[in-house]
């Protein structure tokens, strides 16, 4: 299969801010984590991995800088797959790796995806390695069948794969201004450079459902208010000004837009409390976080928040700025404000649906956000048939956060096992 | 199966302790699962690859060696009279002590290192004024303005180490510092009569000053840095 189209992309929305901040301190790299059921060939997921690039052509490239953006284009070379490592998510640079914006782990029976943000999101994600999966399954003799999430790597790439879907739906005649206060932050002693904790634990997903229906709550609106309390308590046994809380949740948009990209395609719906309007019981913050989710989730709304985004990226000024100066206009940004508006995140990928075939030699997935600059617990959320692994990257040394997240779970009858890389 | 008594979750069967609390496992059954689990993730932390500082100071230093004992051999044997050599020897040892010397992590006494850097620019510029019959310039000029700078220098370092200070905090005082350093300098050269000296140093000082003052402001103002946050996340 050659098609030129699929020779270079430009940059979509999301991902154009992300190499102008790419530094020691944030890597934004996630990692998707898939653990099979017998231990890993490296060489067969070596050969997997060849034709997976094939099929999916937006991982196939290096970063280059023009003169007004940064720009993909296809790479020549070939890509390795790593014994797995102890501190995942590491900063990635551009001309290391062979230049590709990913790598490859295995350990044991666990095949791991480290990826920067401005390939994909974690639905993108997802698909590479869910498709990675099945074409190792494959490989090794097994018999399997081919879904949304695993593509079979004898098809050609689709142009509705590759495409910019903020910028083919972002054309709201409002584009919507946020406002957004400083907020809490939970901080702690800093972890060496390079180094995040992962905590994870997997359950048991009818469970956390049953209990989050008892609550009148989706399983993502009751995480996210889970995790809103622990903060709450949190600041709150400080003893400081209490600030405002706010919780990040990204939604694929691919549910209200139909795409089929396999980029970025997402958009940060923000949850918020105030402490200074007085006492919160759990319920109550369920019953919040729950409508304030419900209420944000509206595609008429989100539309409007994204073609906000897109202004700048629009704008005829701000357009023909040399790349020199957006970097340097990112990294002043982002060095001002990086991450003060949001206290966490709560990124949940949701149920993944696999073909038969190839779920019943799946373990489990795992997907770890990758660390923040100053927020310390981020969650990222993956369930494939009745396991759900939730993890909690983490670049401060305490774990209170994730011991009182884990244990008041365990409190409400949820079955909890914790995986961590922390010694 | 581990628990850990503390937080009542399940352990993995490789951990020694809980994640959590830090509780030790205490499992009897734990000897014979061992062989057949493997711990979720690696023992292997992978730290990417930084050229060592040290490397690069010795690297430097010797690179810097080489033509400055060229220099001095030309000028004993082939090209005697005066000692040129002096200025190229003197302007070498300057940038080495400012710039390599750091490097190497023993050096890292700060209060030494400010010490010995002023000396090092004094002991320069005389040199360099005495080599070119200017001493006059050095009493007016020089060592007044490398008291000065010195002296700022100083009261940063002891300001930063006074307290913990965020990294934004430490890079605006020191754009506000430069720019009195330019100011008292044309302050300085003005009265060693050196024309324009004053204007010069007030221009720099207010373009610094507007500079450092709108980022102070965006420091300060929660709106201001609430809606650059907004420009700049999705
Ligand atoms: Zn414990």
């Amino acid at each position: 299969m050659k098609n030129n189209s699929f020779d270079w992309f430009k940059l979509d929305n999301a991902a154009k801010i992300f190499p102008g901040q790419n530094s020691k301190s944030w890597s934004n790299i996630f990692r998707l984590c898939v653990q099979l059921k017998k231990e890993i060939d490296p060489d067969i997921l070596s050969q997997a991995l060849e034709a997976t690039l094939e099929r999916i052509p937006t991982f196939n490239v290096r970063i280059r800088r023009g003169l007004f953006w940064y720009y993909f284009e296809k790479n020549p070379n070939k890509p390795q797959v790593l014994p797995d490592i102890k501190n995942p998510c590491y900063r990635i640079r551009f001309k290391e790796n062979n230049g590709f914006l990913f790598r490859v782990y295995y350990l044991g029976d666990r095949i791991s995806l480290d990826v920067y943000h401005a390939l994909c999101d974690g639905y993108g994600a997802s698909v590479f390695i869910f498709t990675l999966v099945g074409e190792y399954l494959r490989l090794s003799g097994e018999e399997i069948d081919y879904n949304q999430f695993v593509l079979n790597v004898k098809d050609s790439p689709k142009q509705s794969e590759v495409e910019d879907s903020y910028s083919r739906y972002a054309d709201s005649k409002v584009p919507y201004d946020r406002k957004d206060k400083w907020v809490y932050h939970a901080r702690g002693t800093k972890m060496p450079m390079h180094m995040t904790n992962f905590t994870i634990g997997i359950m048991s997903f009818k469970e956390l459902h049953a209990v989050a229906k008892s609550y009148n709550a989706t399983v993502t609106e009751f995480l996210a208010a889970l995790l809103m309390d622990v903060h709450y308590r949190k600041q709150k046994a400080e003893n400081k000004k209490q600030r405002e809380i706010c919780v990040q949740v990204p939604v694929n948009l691919r549910k209200a837009f139909p795409s089929e990209t396999l980029r970025n395609f997402v958009l940060c719906l923000r949850v918020k409390m105030d402490p200074n309007l007085g006492d919160y019981t759990f319920d109550e913050i369920v019953r919040s976080v729950s409508l304030q989710l419900k209420l944000a989730n509206d595609p008429k709304l989100i539309n409007s928040l994204m073609t906000q985004n897109m202004k700048l990226e629009r704008n005829p000024v701000t357009k023909h700025l040399p790349l020199v100066v957006k970097d340097l206009g990112v990294a002043i940004g982002f060095l001002i404000t990086a991450e003060q508006t949001t206290s966490t995140l709560l990124s949940n990928l949701g149920p993944i649906r696999l073909p038969e075939s190839v779920e019943k030699h799946i373990e489990k997935a795992i997907l770890f956000t990758g660390p923040g600059k100053v927020n310390g617990a981020r969650c990222g959320v993956v369930s494939i048939g009745d396991k759900l692994a939730f993890s909690f990257s983490n670049c401060y040394q305490e774990s209170d956060i994730e011991r009182e997240f884990y244990t008041r779970l365990v409190k409400m009858g949820v079955h909890v096992k914790i995986e961590s890389n922390r010694d | 199966m581990s628990y850990c008594v503390n937080c009542g979750v399940e352990l993995d069967s490789s951990a020694k302790k809980c994640a959590l609390c830090g509780t030790q496992v205490i499992n009897p059954a734990k000897a014979q699962e061992k062989e057949e689990t493997i711990a979720p993730f690696s023992d292997n932390v992978y730290v990417p690859k930084t050229v060592k500082a040290r490397f690069i100071a010795s690297l430097v230093s010797v690179i810097m060696l080489v033509p400055n004992m060229a220099c001095l051999l030309v000028n004993f044997l082939i090209l005697p009279g005066n000692f040129w050599s002096v200025h190229i020897l003197s302007t070498s040892a300057l940038l080495w002590v400012i710039l390599v010397l750091p490097l190497f992590k023993k050096a890292h006494k700060t209060y030494f290192m400010w010490a010995f850097d002023t000396v090092a620019v004094g002991g320069y510029a005389f040199l360099l004024m005495n080599a070119l019959d200017a001493l006059e310039w050095y009493t007016t000029c020089a060592l007044p303005i490398t008291v000065l700078l010195s002296a700022m220098v100083l009261f940063y370092i002891i300001w930063v180490r006074r307290k913990k200070r965020s990294g934004i905090l430490k890079a605006l005082a020191l754009c506000a510092e430069t720019a009195l350093a330019f100011l008292f300098s044309g302050v300085l050269l003005y009265f060693a009569g050196v024309p324009y000296a004053f204007e010069i140093g007030l221009i720099v000082f207010v373009c610094i000053v507007a500079v450092v003052g709108f980022l102070a402001y965006c420091y300060k103002s929660e709106s201001m840095r609430s809606w650059l946050s907004k420009k700049l996340s999705t």
